[in-house]
């Protein structure tokens, strides 16, 4: 009987678990090459009351046994990386990688990180970092006296200066990508770690070898489909609903029990 | 005592049984590739014996062994029938189209089955179920190295433009020898090994719990009204044994 209680217990566990991953996705909906999370679950282990093929009589075997599940778990909470869809901005430090890629970033303590959000900005020496200030890997300085920066498809750099009628070319952005995108560890401000899930990085060139083809005056739009995950909360909530019911339930049988005994 | 009394409890753990299956189910309503399980029990059998009991006929008489032996018998069954499917748009998503056909899962306790085919990459790229359990192609376990992994809808699976393998499908006649483990995979306990055949797969779609909530909520209110019924005939049934006790044989 407590099993009853458990297992319900662990169908609403999940499914706030469930809530907070879209309740997350729902508020980066705005937000510039944000991936959808997904938690998936799995049924736990099995009780077997009986054991399939016990003897019911010297003639006889039970065909199936009895074995009672013992409720859910959430086996993961993964990054989606789908495309999102690319929107312009005109601006010219703006990239979006359409494709499989990274952006490979140094964070201030030296470590590396992947992003693809594309927003890029000069600091004071020209460096081209992200929106945080962290530097392109390796990085890329553009020129004081630069009239114009064109980022090409393989991630080429190259700047128009006065009185040079050839662009000067600059640097390229590093293409990385992962043997599994969704091992990558998430830090936030759209930052990616590598883990051992993730596998070792794979650096190339934009555009090429399976790489994503990048464009400049685009961003990646988040890939959270707001009709999805309100359909998706919809469905969360009811089994929510639908676990809690089975506690009532469960405690309802226990309390007509216990009143047998009058 | 009344063997009434024995009738009503034990109908009434039968009830409490139920409900320890139903919340799984319940709990189990947003689990990808979940398959019902349902309590099966068989009253008539039990109904029989009880009133060969009462009827002062010897239950256990030659001739009807079989139909004895199956008293009290219940016993757990799974419901494959299909779950809804459900598009996601993700490319290591997969959904089974033939209600009989499943994947082939490496797990430390052996070769198992499952209709879950949320797939996805361990770090060497080898294509895993979500709790990183190897997923066979027809071959042995596929690695999904390089960009763009894509699996088509004969389960033929794509990486960096080139043919990497095919997912392994099987298919089973016959349900019934399949016993639930853990993380909606099934084991063989009884019946024939299935049989490799082509996958029919829907790609980029996943199927979900074949559990309503509806039929669930119906379920719970069976069980619980079924309990009180047995509850209240168990109580009835004392209330005639107080009257006995304490009103029969009293002087007038």
């Amino acid at each position: 009987m407590i099993r009853a209680l458990y297992s319900a217990a662990t169908g609403m566990q999940a499914q706030e678990t469930n809530l907070d991953v879209i309740s997350n996705n729902l508020a980066n909906v705005n937000t510039t090459g944000f991936k959808k999370g997904r938690a998936d679950f799995q049924d736990l282990m099995y009780q077997a009351v009986m054991e399939p093929g016990a003897p019911t009589s010297q003639m006889t075997i039970n065909p199936t046994g009895i074995q009672i599940g013992l409720g859910v778990k959430t086996a993961s909470v993964q990054k989606l990386f789908t495309q999102g869809d690319l929107s312009s901005t005109n601006n010219q430090l703006d990239v979006a990688i359409e494709g499989d890629g990274f952006f490979q970033i140094t964070r201030p303590d030296g470590t590396l990180a992947y992003t693809r959000t594309g927003s890029f900005r000069l600091d004071q020496n020209g460096q081209m970092t992200t929106a945080d200030g962290f530097m392109l890997a390796p990085g890329i300085t553009v020129p004081p006296d630069a009239l114009g920066i064109t980022i090409g498809q393989d991630g080429t750099v190259s700047v128009k200066q006065p009185n040079n009628a050839v662009p000067q070319q600059l640097g390229q952005l590093l293409a990385v990508r992962f043997p599994n995108n969704g091992g990558l560890r998430a830090t936030g401000q759209g930052l990616y770690e590598e883990t051992q899930a993730s596998g070792a990085p794979v650096t190339g060139i934009f555009s090429q070898q399976g790489f994503g083809r990048l464009n400049q005056g685009f961003l990646e739009s988040s890939n959270v489909s707001v009709v999805e995950q309100v359909v998706n909360m919809i469905t969360a909530q009811r089994a929510y609903e639908a676990s809690s019911k089975g506690i009532t339930t469960a405690d309802e049988m226990l309390t007509s029990a216990i009143n047998l005994k009058r | 005592m009344d063997i009434g009394t024995y009738a009503a409890a034990s109908l009434g753990i039968v009830q409490l049984r139920k409900l320890e299956i139903q919340n799984n189910n319940l709990a189990n309503v947003n689990t990808v590739g979940f398959k019902r399980q349902v309590l099966v029990t068989s009253p008539e059998n039990f109904d029989d014996t009880f009133a060969k009991q009462l009827q002062g006929k010897d239950p256990y008489a030659p001739g009807d062994q079989d139909r004895v032996s199956t008293v009290n018998e219940v016993s757990t069954h799974t419901d494959f029938s299909m779950g809804a499917i459900k598009s996601t748009g993700n490319p290591l998503d997969v959904a089974l189209r033939n209600p009989n056909d499943f994947f082939v899962v490496n797990t430390p306790q052996g070769r198992t089955y499952t209709r879950a085919g949320n797939f996805s990459l361990d770090g060497t790229g080898t294509i895993v179920t979500q709790d990183g359990m190897q997923v066979m192609g027809d071959g042995g376990p596929i690695v999904a190295q390089g960009a763009g992994v894509n699996i088509t809808s004969d389960g033929t699976v794509r990486a960096g433009g080139f043919v990497v393998g095919r997912l392994q499908v099987v298919r089973f006649p016959e349900t019934k020898g399949l016993q639930p483990t853990e993380g909606a995979r099934f084991k063989i306990v009884s019946g024939p090994q299935p049989a490799p055949v082509d996958g029919y797969m829907e790609p980029r779609a996943l199927e979900m719990s074949n559990v309503s909530a509806v039929t669930g909520m119906i379920d719970l209110i069976t069980t619980n009204r079924a309990f009180d019924a047995y509850t209240k005939a168990a109580q009835t049934i004392d209330s005639l044994n107080q009257a006995a006790i304490t009103q029969v044989g009293r002087r007038q």
